[in-house]
């Protein structure tokens, strides 16, 4: 039995302008056919890579059990960019790329060991209140840690594929 | 009837359900590539194809809009149309529609074909090609879903 990736408690530390998560494995039954990390299990690391950013910003569990408030995605993209192995690690990025009362957008890159980024994401995240199943605005404490971890990350360059509609090349 | 392909139905397994007691948002992603299976066999890119050891596919983009929360014991089937053809990739989507008959996610990805050799992304060969363009015109005789294409943002 592999231990949950998901329940990990991760601490971030911030390396050149990027929020970084510790560093992730990759687990063999997420290897697939062609002998490559499956394009599912990227999602599964760049979950796991974001709790150092929710837990940063007082998203935790600990919010959930005294607020009754929790966090769900709305919307997530990966674009693919270098095939991962067994074997390798990777760490994750957290940049909050827009806060609404709300909601927020972020953006993340996996990062392999060897420095180069294996594939980008990109999130929107809903705050939701967890009885009515609603999206409901931040609390006042909430609101004011996004704003003020936004204003940290606006001083970084914003990744140019953010944004961007998916579509064939010609 | 419609030549939107449909897979068979899935179930959200135990481990995949976090501590919002619901389907984890990764997981979604594991339906959606398990939910694609049945359209890469029709159009002549599954196993019979890949297990041959020359070419493959890989996944460029891929992106998930979360609609409705999925439990335990919910089962889904997963549609796959494609949106646009090129020489050596294809644009598609998807939705996971629940056995009740509503819509829990869409996905909407690029898909790459690849020379193994390489790997590198290589042109389809001539009778996949075919399909895949045969298979295009069947699949636009169906409105492109209005969220095919959106950038993400915030909504006001």
């Amino acid at each position: 039995m592999t231990q949950d990736p998901h329940r990990r408690k991760m601490k971030g530390e911030v390396i050149d302008g990027r929020f970084l998560s510790e560093e992730m494995e990759i687990l063999p039954e997420w290897i697939d056919f062609n002998g490559h990390l499956n394009m599912a299990y990227y999602g599964v690391l760049f979950d796991v890579g974001c709790n150092h950013g929710f837990s940063t910003l007082g998203f935790g569990e600990e919010y959930r059990k005294t607020q009754g408030f929790t966090t769900m995605t709305a919307d997530f993209r990966i674009r693919y960019l270098r095939e991962l192995h067994l074997g390798d690690k990777v760490r994750c990025s957290f940049r909050i790329v827009k806060v609404g009362s709300r909601a927020f957008h972020y953006c993340q890159e996996l990062i392999h060991s060897d420095g180069w980024i294996a594939a980008t994401a990109e999130t929107v995240n809903l705050h939701v209140d967890m009885k009515a199943r609603k999206v409901t605005p931040y609390t006042e404490d909430r609101r004011k840690a996004l704003e003020s971890m936004a204003a940290e990350h606006a001083d970084w360059p914003l990744p140019d594929w953010v944004g961007l509609p998916l579509g064939v090349r010609s | 009837m419609s030549d939107i392909f449909l897979s068979p139905e899935m179930d959200i397994k135990p481990e995949w359900i976090d501590q919002n007691g619901h389907l984890n948002m990764a997981y979604y992603g594991v339906l959606f590539d398990t939910g694609v299976d049945e359209g890469a066999k029709s159009l002549g890119l599954g196993w019979d194809y890949t297990s041959q050891g020359t070419h493959t596919t890989y996944s460029a983009e891929f992106r998930i809009r979360y609609v409705r929360e999925l439990h335990l014991g919910d089962k889904v089937r997963c549609s796959f149309r494609l949106l646009d053809v090129g020489p050596k990739a294809f644009h598609f989507c998807q939705e996971l529609i629940h056995s009740e008959g509503w819509i829990a996610a869409t996905g909407e990805g690029i898909s790459l074909h690849i020379d193994q050799s390489g790997p590198r992304v290589a042109p389809y060969p001539d009778d996949i090609k075919a399909r895949l363009d045969e298979t295009l015109i069947a699949h636009s005789k169906e409105p492109v879903p209005e969220w095919v294409g959106m950038p993400m943002k915030l909504r006001k």
